[in-house]
């Protein structure tokens, strides 16, 4: 079946009905329930795909800047919901995953400022420790000290050990919006270029976060912001939300693999090689880009009148 | 069925169409081989499947648990809380039955709870703050100079065995017998990718130090008749604890984030050399009153208590390990077995900690829990060592008033001369008793090279301080 299962009765009926040797064809959306498991994923659930690697979570009581070990699953499927302790067989779930070096997982804090510090428009700064590659991202993350606690966020290009960021949601007067600074979107001049963008405020970053990417701030309408992704699609989010300035540092990461053995290395096994023969459907079409995303109540937003009630 | 199958399949099948029905988990006794057929659907019923003929997980696998690989699951098990609750009913009542069961309480309902916390600090977490940290806690100042003029006098005027120093650091290294010289039978645990390091420094570093002490003690013999003044303990529990505040920064605006601190120490050393005469100062009167113009260390934008893990269940006490009527109550030095420590920035936190605690426990007890500036300020030594990397402080206790960063501050000197900025950790450099000893040095004539006698030098300079 093409395309994904979204429907929950669907789904559950689906999978009832099927037998294990049936499952595989199916792409299957897990969504986690609420902002607390969201923050717990890891490389595993998204679009359904548990890929080859695991992090225990669970064991964690609270937050950490150790780094975790990661398990290996071999593209094999865990159970098939999530709080339940039921059998599954060890059938592959996804393909061409398998090997690679060992790996440890380090937890990097999504949000740099919570909803609460947003609103109650707090001010405070950090020092940067070290910064370092990551096993589990193409970015370069960064130890970073505050008044509250130690934690682990991606690194902009040009942090450094020892510098000085600031996380605020407060107008200072001449402030200056500098490489590595966080701050609600409506804060920001248009024209800036951001990294670690949030959709919703309070949810944590969720695009411009591989290595070298970033998102430009393109106009402001009222509590609305209108911004450019990296796919160069627009897309408007409250004012609230908190972005960083600058670009996601790259450090070492290139978009070609050097060698199979890299390949290897990471964790890809060798595939059946019938994407390069160069058919109609492998090349690459220009398309248009997509219209804007908008993040929201569209029906209230669609409305001019709304906004300015 | 019988007539479609061999007959040397035929248990098998017959098994797992029980196990498919049968309520009970059976284990996972499968074995995949070419020959042995499945079951199968559609046009594989009863035939062959895949080029091999073998399955790779079994019919009835959600009645076995199959998981040769070991794969772990990717969810939260369901038994993960039950296993890790703690159940303080069944606790109490266990205690009801069981004469001498110490129940486990609840956190809150416990008789040392307090509504405010406490930032203790532990012998364990004092060598992970860092010297700065340490400094801004203590409101104490680094006085430049390296140590005292006396005790540098001392360095120079004392004599020095060297020979003895030699033996006894050949006697620790070369010729210590441990369980993998003398194991025939391979009963202790050896590595294969295990350095060869015998003795390890938690064998040779408390023997060295008291080889050390053992000198020392002599030459006093030899010299006057203060031995039977002093007396040397080992492992003596300290404890105190003190308010301190921070004065918050310009523009900062922070939820849930207290600058008034209660901070307890709770340490043990390794040794402690008690007197019956307190040490003489290594600062005047008009010193003391010019640290009044030094600021302390900053360390912006962390606070004073980052890293220090607040409890809530704790006994707020003052205590030096023994009882008032002790006749030797007056603290001459410390020494501290920092095997393990990587970090010299953080030995010297440590040490710091160390010498604070045992002097505010005591200055507590002589002029009461109202913070204020001594009168009679209090002075100590510490000494902490790898056995191979010595370090040496001295510290005065001038105030107990914590609460402000103005005003009298505490005095500290360090063997090794510091700068202002003191971030940088190549200034911290420890004095080496030797670079290398060990039995593989077969090409250096007595097994080591890089001996220096600075090192002993320093540790009689603080021992003997005040005595001869």
């Amino acid at each position: 079946m093409a395309g994904g299962i979204t429907s929950r009765w669907l789904r559950q009926f689906v999978q009832s009905s099927l037998r294990p040797n049936q499952l595989c064809a199916l792409s299957v959306t897990f969504r986690a329930q609420t902002v607390e498991t969201q923050s717990l994923c890891t490389s595993c659930n998204k679009h359904g795909r548990f890929g080859h690697r695991l992090v225990k979570l669970w064991e964690q009581p609270e937050y950490t800047t150790k780094p975790l070990p990661v398990y290996r699953t071999g593209g094999r499927l865990p159970t098939k919901v999530q709080h339940s302790n039921e059998i599954v067989p060890g059938r592959v779930w996804t393909k061409k995953l398998g090997g690679g070096d060992s790996r440890e997982w380090h937890w990097v804090d999504r949000s740099r400022l919570t909803a609460e510090e947003v609103n109650a428009k707090s001010y405070y700064q950090e020092k940067v420790i070290k910064v370092q590659h990551d096993d589990s991202r193409s970015g370069m993350i960064a130890l970073v000290a505050g008044p509250k606690k130690e934690r682990w966020i991606l690194a902009t290009e040009t942090m450094e050990a020892g510098t000085i960021i600031t996380n605020s949601a407060k107008m200072i007067p001449d402030a200056e919006f500098v490489d590595g600074d966080a701050y609600p979107v409506g804060m920001i001049p248009s024209g800036t270029r951001i990294c670690s963008l949030e959709f919703v405020p309070g949810k944590g970053a969720q695009i411009a976060r591989s290595a070298g990417n970033y998102g430009t701030i393109l106009r402001k309408e009222g509590v609305r912001v209108i911004i450019k992704m990296p796919s160069s699609r627009e897309i408007n989010v409250d004012e609230k939300c908190v972005a960083v300035i600058g670009k996601v540092a790259a450090g070492s990461h290139s978009t070609k693999w050097g060698s199979p053995a890299q390949k290897r290395a990471h964790g890809i096994r060798p595939g059946s090689g019938r994407k390069k023969m160069g058919d109609d459907r492998s090349t690459k079409k220009l398309t248009p880009v997509a219209p804007m995303v908008v993040i929201g109540d569209k029906k209230v937003l669609q409305r001019s009148d709304a906004l300015e009630e | 069925m019988n007539s479609v199958l061999p007959k040397q399949h035929v248990l098998f099948v017959q098994n797992s169409i029980q196990s498919v029905f049968a309520k009970t988990v059976s284990p996972a006794v499968i074995i995949p081989c070419r020959k042995r057929v499945y079951y199968g659907s559609g046009k594989h019923k009863g035939g062959m499947i895949g080029r091999y003929g073998r399955r790779k997980y079994p019919p009835n696998w959600r009645v076995v648990n199959f998981n040769p690989a070991q794969i772990p699951k990717a969810w939260k098990p369901l038994d993960w809380d039950e296993k890790n609750r703690i159940d303080y009913e069944y606790e109490s009542k266990l205690a009801q039955y069981i004469p001498g069961y110490k129940p486990k309480v609840a956190p809150h309902m416990r008789e040392d709870h307090h509504d405010e916390p406490m930032h203790a600090i532990d012998n364990d977490t004092c060598s992970s703050y860092g010297f700065p940290q340490a400094l801004a806690l203590t409101k104490s100042v680094v006085v430049e100079g390296g140590l005292p003029a006396k005790l540098q006098e001392l360095q120079k005027s004392l004599p020095n065995p060297e020979d003895k120093v030699i033996k006894i650091m050949q006697n620790a290294l070369l010729f210590d017998v441990d369980s993998w010289m003398v194991d025939t039978k391979n009963a202790v645990k050896r590595y294969k990718f295990d350095n060869f390091r015998h003795p390890t420094p938690e064998r040779y570093c408390p023997r060295i130090l008291k080889e050390f002490v053992r000198l020392c003690d002599a030459h006093i013999c030899r010299v006057s008749d203060k031995y039977h003044d002093r007396f040397n303990m080992h492992n003596l529990p300290c404890k105190t604890w003190f308010q301190r505040a921070e004065k918050t920064s310009e523009n900062v605006d922070i939820l849930d984030v207290l600058y008034d601190w209660k901070v307890s120490i709770n340490v043990k050393p390794f040794m402690q050399l008690l007197s019956k005469n307190p040490l003489s100062l290594f600062a005047t009167p008009d010193e003391v009153e010019e640290t009044k113009n030094r600021e302390l260390v900053s360390i912006y934008p962390k606070l004073l208590i980052h890293g220090i893990k607040p409890t809530h269940n704790y006994t707020p006490e003052h205590t030096t390990g023994f009882l008032e009527t002790w006749h030797k109550p007056h603290l001459h030095t410390v020494v501290l077995n920092t095997a393990g420590d990587h970090s010299s920035k953080k030995t010297m936190g440590r040490m710091l900690f160390h010498l604070f605690c045992a002097l505010h426990s005591r200055a507590v007890q002589q002029y009461g829990e109202t913070p204020q500036v001594l009168a009679k300020p209090l002075a100590a030594q510490a000494i902490a060592s790898d056995g191979r990397q010595f370090y040496a402080m001295t510290f005065q206790l001038n105030t107990t008033d914590l609460k402000d960063d103005t005003g009298v501050k505490n005095m500290v000197w360090t063997s090794a001369p510091l700068t202002d900025n003191l971030q940088i950790e190549d200034q911290y450099a420890p004095t080496l008793l030797f670079d290398e000893c060990s039995p593989l040095l077969s090409y250096y004539p007595d097994y080591y090279h890089g001996y220096s006698p600075d090192a002993f030098a320093t540790f009689q300079a603080l021992w003997l301080n005040d005595v001869l």
